[in-house]
């Protein structure tokens, strides 16, 4: 962190990194009480969207990543972490749906299907 | 080249070094909301998100602790400009809010297990329970470290860098868990419920 920064520019950055996440705590709260939208898809967006919102306010208000000199060693790490976090969230959600949209055959018929092609053999 | 090192340079390796500790945390964090995602839907004869969270609950849960976040990174500030007491009832807060924060949490595992609706109910209930579990038992390791911290600072009558130092680290990893927390509310308890 910033050495010469002085106490009350630090203890404002907590209070507006604060209000700020209640303020967008309180927006996702209101818009699924009230039902602001009506479609699944736009209730997750909307709501993601709040979240992603709020980490980089908490990244810039509470732990302060522009404040890093160079070379920004935590930043970088952040984004390439970022960039790992998103291949096996999103490429495990995708192979799952993927997998659940090849093989949408219920129970019994799956048991059929399945004794069927053991009887082919291997 | 000079042959030894700053307070600050050696701040600034150990801030570098727990900082890539944080993110492989992240990782972990990140394969536990995959498999949440993935699962949300078995619910087998279980009970679904609807069900069995209650929105209202949840809030104060995340304000609890957004609270503590800040009171932990003004006990930070607090210990960099000196003012030891300051800190001190700031770090003491940010306990209590942990506190309050876990105990909210440990009610809420409480009451699903008497209701018959543990982790061993159906998949949605095992990926909810080990997801926000870990989370959970990143705060109790964190409280723990805090309350140390807070014995080991009352202790000494001057403030030292290393003091600085190492609630620097603490505060941290309290801000990681909180960023974490965005997350958990936004996926398991508003999108699982309401999406």
């Amino acid at each position: 962190m910033n050495q010469h920064e002085s106490y009350n520019a630090a203890a404002k950055r907590y209070v507006v990194g604060g209000v700020g996440s209640a303020s967008l705590i309180l927006i996702t709260y209101l818009a699924v009480t009230s039902s602001w939208f009506e479609k699944p898809m736009s209730i997750a967006f909307f709501v993601l969207i709040l979240a992603f919102l709020q980490l980089v306010l908490q990244l810039v208000t509470f732990l302060h990543v522009q404040a890093e000199a160079k070379p920004r060693w935590k930043s970088i790490g952040f984004v390439s972490s970022m960039i790992m976090i998103t291949v096996v969230v999103a490429g495990s959600i995708w192979v799952m749906y993927n997998l659940n949209y090849r093989m949408h055959t219920s129970g019994e018929a799956m048991q059929e299907y399945m004794l069927e092609q053991n009887k082919k053999g291997f | 080249m000079s042959t030894h090192t700053t307070v600050s340079e050696k701040n600034a390796t150990a801030e570098l070094g727990f900082w890539m500790y944080l993110m492989t945390d992240l990782m972990l964090f990140a394969s536990l909301f995959a498999t949440f995602y993935i699962l949300r839907v078995g619910v087998a004869d279980g009970p679904t998100a609807a069900e069995v969270f209650d929105i209202n609950y949840v809030m104060a849960q995340t304000l609890v602790l957004l609270a503590s976040s800040v009171t932990s990174g003004m006990a930070l500030v607090s210990m960099k400009f000196s003012m030891k007491k300051q800190a001190l009832v700031f770090l003491g807060a940010t306990i209590l809010l942990g506190v309050g924060f876990l105990a909210l949490e440990l009610n809420e595992f409480i009451a699903l297990a008497t209701e018959g609706n543990s982790w061993t109910t159906s998949a949605f209930l095992s990926s909810y329970f080990t997801l926000v579990g870990t989370h959970g038992l990143h705060i109790f390791i964190g409280l723990i470290w805090a309350s140390v911290l807070f014995v080991a600072l009352a202790k000494q009558p001057v403030v030292s860098d290393n003091h600085v130092r190492k609630l620097s680290l603490f505060t941290m990893f309290w801000h990681f868990l909180d960023l974490v927390w965005i997350f958990i509310f936004a996926v398991v308890y508003v999108i699982g419920v309401y999406a």
